[in-house]
């Protein structure tokens, strides 16, 4: 075997390998309560200002209900990692030093995801998130990030 | 004792007049947690004399508790109560490390503006105002410039405070300045400053004012800077004049008033899963004393900083490495203080946290001092280990 088509074989093997692992990309559906026709977009940074609690209200002035899940829940873990670009662990550090300095609530912590469906439809201007498999009706939106990671 | 009084009549006030705040109070928000500590040290004791034991002491455990009743996107109540036994230096009875009322009028998706009234925790560098909670603390003690002798000091203030935030076309911009009084309920800043109790005379209230300036900018993630102002003073007027005797003032002492100006530089920056933290203090102060030979002031300019780097393998493990100095009197480097710390942090789970921290120090400037303390006997050179378990919900 040459040098060259044991390189071959090594990239391959790790392209397959990189192919072959289950992508957590559109695990995660990110979604809103705007009785809005059309789609709604954030930026990456918009969206971690809702979620570290420093944007209050929409832009048409509708105050934001932030909803999370669990910080142990699975699902929790992919929204952290797919969509606010961070962990769990530095989520909740975030979290308690906006809260135990004052300046802060903290999000609206759920049990699971027929309690955060629940929530989301039964709550103008929330926002939180459900598994990709989870089927909504018109009364939600969902929401698509743009922009750089901040 | 009044402000916490009108806080929580307020609170209940709206509770119980509104239909509506009843269903409200679902959305009242309770956080908390617990801790346990154990401290050993060699050559110098560290907040009691127990840590030199063979055994340590496990007398350091902390309970706080966090209520946040947000009326509206506008309005919030937010209060925390802190029981924290702390060796010899704090005794677990509970405190109220903030109690305030928020107000928020400006809001847009990219800036937010308001103020906030009661006692307001004191924005003072990347971790004081966070520092209650053993989770958001780098190891298990602060570096030194956090003064963790003067901890109520340094925490919080009753008066009041301006905040804007904005993200703007180059990055983000926060700025909170405040001004208040801060009531000094135990000897901790007579420790500090004369270590001892002074007889006939108390430090009883403190005037504070200051701001922080924090800027993340966009063009590279993960860094930001800040500037943090804290300027204060306070009297001592002693019901007995005080006989003195120095280089600095001879005679009898009426009264002295006690001023410091504190600056603060910070830098951060987060590079994937490494952090690098440095901060640098300067603090210019000055006692001016009045009695029997007239008024005298003496100059007090002290400094310090720290470097810190913290590794984050996995999420749920951090390691630290921090040098720190500290220079109390900076005219006089005999007393001055640094220390390495190496410290680590586990998670066992989101609630559950064990972080441990040992530290060579060479210098006493930052010990804490405390009621029974022997200053004659402490040694230059001197370790310390710290291990603390904590439930957070």
């Amino acid at each position: 075997m040459t040098k060259h088509t044991l390189y071959f074989k090594i990239a391959l093997l790790i392209s397959v390998l990189i192919m072959s692992t289950p992508s957590k990309a559109g695990d995660v559906q990110l979604l809103c309560n705007l009785n809005s026709p059309t789609e709604i977009t954030l930026s990456h940074l918009q969206l971690k200002r809702i979620y570290t609690m420093k944007t209050k209200v929409w832009p048409d002035g509708t105050p934001i209900t932030v909803y999370t899940l669990e910080t142990g829940n699975p699902l929790h873990k992919a929204f952290a990692q797919e969509l606010l670009k961070t962990d769990i662990y530095q989520l909740d550090r975030i979290w308690n030093r906006l809260t135990f300095s004052g300046q802060s609530k903290p999000p609206i912590i759920l049990e699971n995801e027929t309690e955060m469906l629940e929530n989301l439809k039964n709550t103008p201007g929330s926002i939180g998130y459900l598994s990709s498999k989870v089927n909504i009706d018109h009364a939600l939106q969902t929401i698509q990030i743009s922009g750089p990671q901040q | 004792m009044k402000l916490r009084n009108i806080l929580f009549t307020s609170l209940l006030l709206c509770i119980s007049s509104s239909p509506q705040a009843h269903e409200d109070l679902e959305e009242l928000s309770v956080k908390g947690f617990v801790s346990q500590a154990y401290f050993k040290s060699t050559d110098n004791p560290y907040a009691t004399n127990a840590t030199l034991n063979e055994g340590g002491s496990f007398n350091f455990r902390e309970l706080g508790l966090n209520l946040n009743w947000e009326v509206n996107h506008e309005l919030r109540f937010a209060t925390q109560v802190l029981s924290r036994q702390y060796g010899n230096v704090s005794n677990g009875s509970p405190i109220f490390d903030l109690a305030l009322i928020d107000y928020s009028p400006v809001h847009t998706l990219n800036e937010i503006a308001g103020i906030r009234i009661g006692r307001v925790k004191t924005p003072y560098g990347i971790y004081n105002d966070s520092r209650d909670l053993p989770s958001t603390r780098p190891g298990v003690l602060l570096p030194s410039i956090y003064f963790e002798n003067l901890r109520d000091l340094m925490l919080s203030t009753d008066g009041g405070s301006l905040y804007f935030e904005q993200d703007n076309d180059h990055g983000h911009l926060a700025v909170n300045v405040y001004a208040g009084q801060r009531d000094l309920e135990d000897k901790s800043l007579e420790y500090k400053q004369f270590y001892a109790d002074i007889p006939g005379g108390d430090f009883k209230k403190l005037n504070k004012q200051g701001l922080k300036v924090e800027w993340s900018p966009f063009s590279l993630p993960g860094l930001s800077f800040a500037y943090s102002m804290l300027n204060w003073d306070t009297d001592l007027v002693f019901s007995t004049p005080f006989p003195l005797s120095s280089q600095y003032y001879t005679g009898t002492v009426n009264s002295t008033k006690l001023k410091t100006l504190h600056h603060l530089l910070s830098a951060q920056y987060q590079l994937r899963s490494l952090t690098f933290t440095a901060e640098w203090m300067k603090a210019d102060g000055s006692l001016n004393v009045k009695g029997s030979s007239g008024t005298g002031k003496v100059n007090i300019e002290s400094e310090g900083y720290f470097l810190q780097a913290e590794w984050t393998p996995v999420p749920r493990l951090t390691g630290l490495l921090r040098y720190e100095a500290y220079k109390p009197y900076k005219n006089h480097s005999s007393i001055d203080s640094n220390a390495i710390t190496l410290a680590g942090r586990w998670y066992f789970n989101p609630q559950w946290l064990l972080t441990s921290q040992y530290s060579w120090h060479e210098g006493i400037a930052d010990i804490p001092t405390y009621e029974g303390i022997d200053f004659s006997n402490l040694q230059e050179s001197w370790a310390l280990f710290a291990l603390q378990l904590t439930y957070q919900f």
